[in-house]
């Protein structure tokens, strides 16, 4: 008996430094797609002060924009919200997402594959118009993910 | 003595039989004089995402059906579902009239005399120019015709019981006798694209509070902001801002709207000509304009 109870104290004691380590490991998930969202939201002041005219027309700086966009999408960027880091405290991704996945994790691939398309357009000879049409094919995943997925306060 | 008394109770009961009829009796209303005009299906679709039918009546999150009826919105009063409109005979619209259509956006009443709630913002159509009716009257004949995708409204007792509009309607349906506004930009806040639906705060019966219009309200469990000129321009939105941002749903600051309002952005604000979005823009950041009646 004496046995029994000291095994299951244990296992109890040995799966407790396995779950914090579960939650720091989703705590640093959090935070890091938090800081890869505000460098998106940044990119977008950018692109949006470009495309709104209020900031000068600057190639330079739509590459830029762009570049981090791209850098923050795509599967590797989907892949930090896993189903555990959801409805957690301090986030405000939606459960929503766990049962949605192909779709959400289509709209992070669209977003890698239009921000490389405004790469290329500052790159290249991209018009105007292009780059503004490539900035709203951005612009329309930004909206449609935080629309189904982000928690509204 | 007693027979004064009995007089008495006599002219209260009469009285309260007075009130009563008063309060669940309909009150008369000139028909809309637009009826029968011949509308436009091609300027029809531009009003169908002005009026923000779209972002209410298809559940867009599902893959409903166009038109076939809407997501669940949820208030203190209990579950609403927009209904079909698509031409299906039975479950959509199919067997109306364009005076029906006219009485269900103008009047907010069926055709079967029935009432609607508030939900459906009938205060706000109201004001709706005679051919921008008739035009989206003509655009939603061509809608593909498909069975609802929705579920039935639910509310709770007492709000269940639809003969209770009546006098809700005596006390809280003014809009009848407001005129279209004749600028652009206050016709599309005030009209079709109904702003202060959510962005009005409601009274504790769901009656917009017109002196507080537009100064932010919660819908759907989330928290609307205010859009007055004070509140817009303290907040740093320019007229380029607004537009740009009912165009594709990114704030100044570089966030995005997300929530509702990204469905009303993708569903209907972003279809509209920059023209129209300028006139909204321009008209929200006026201040001290009168944004109701």
């Amino acid at each position: 008996m004496r046995i029994a109870v000291a095994i299951t104290l244990l296992a109890i004691g040995a799966t407790l430094p396995m779950a914090s380590a579960q939650e720091s490991n989703v705590q640093s998930l959090i935070e890091q797609r938090h800081q890869e969202m505000k460098a998106n939201g940044g990119a977008m002041k950018q692109l949006g002060g470009v495309f709104r005219g209020d900031t000068p027309y600057d190639r330079d700086a739509v590459l830029k924009a762009a570049e981090t966009l791209s850098k923050h999408s795509g599967t590797e960027s989907a892949a930090l919200f896993p189903d555990n880091s959801l409805k957690h405290s301090g986030s405000e991704a939606r459960i929503e997402i766990a049962g949605n996945r192909d779709r959400f994790n289509e709209i992070f691939s669209d977003l890698n594959s239009s921000s490389k398309e405004l790469i290329d357009l500052a790159r290249g000879n991209g018009s105007d118009t292009e780059m503004r049409a490539a900035f709203s094919k951005v612009a329309k995943t930004c909206s449609a993910c935080h629309t189904d997925f982000r928690v509204k306060n | 003595m007693k027979r004064r008394l009995l007089l008495l109770a006599f002219a209260g009961v009469l009285a309260a039989i007075g009130i009563g009829v008063y309060l669940f009796s309909e009150p008369r209303t000139l028909p809309r004089k637009g009826v029968n005009l011949a509308g436009d299906p091609q300027r029809g679709a531009y009003v169908l995402r002005l009026a923000g039918c779209v972002a209410c009546h298809t559940n867009g999150k599902e893959n409903g059906a166009f038109l076939a009826g809407g997501a669940p919105i949820k208030t203190g009063f209990g579950t609403f579902h927009a209904p079909n409109i698509t031409p299906h005979p039975e479950e959509g619209i199919g067997g109306w009239s364009q005076a029906d259509f006219f009485a269900a956006l103008t009047e907010g009443t069926s055709p079967s005399g029935t009432h609607y709630y508030p939900a459906f913002p009938y205060d706000f159509y109201a004001r709706m120019k005679d051919q921008d009716i008739a035009d989206l009257w003509a655009a939603l004949r061509q809608v593909r015709s498909a069975p609802s995708t929705t579920g039935k409204t639910e509310l709770v007792f007492p709000f269940s019981q639809r003969a209770l509009l009546k006098p809700w309607r005596r006390f809280f349906f003014h809009s009848r006798r407001t005129p279209s506004p004749d600028e652009r930009g206050a016709y599309l806040v005030e009209g079709p694209g109904h702003c202060g639906a959510c962005h009005t705060p409601r009274n504790f019966l769901g009656a917009l509070k017109h002196d507080k219009a537009l100064t932010g309200a919660h819908v759907n469990g989330e928290r609307v902001p205010p859009i007055t000129a004070e509140a817009l321009q303290q907040n740093g939105w320019s007229v380029e801002d607004i537009v740009f941002a009912l165009e594709t749903g990114i704030t100044p600051e570089g966030d995005v709207f997300g929530g509702s309002m990204g469905e009303v952005v993708d569903a209907a604000t972003s279809h509209l000509t920059r023209n129209d979005l300028e006139a909204i823009a321009t008209h929200l950041l006026v201040p001290d304009t009168p944004k109701f009646e």
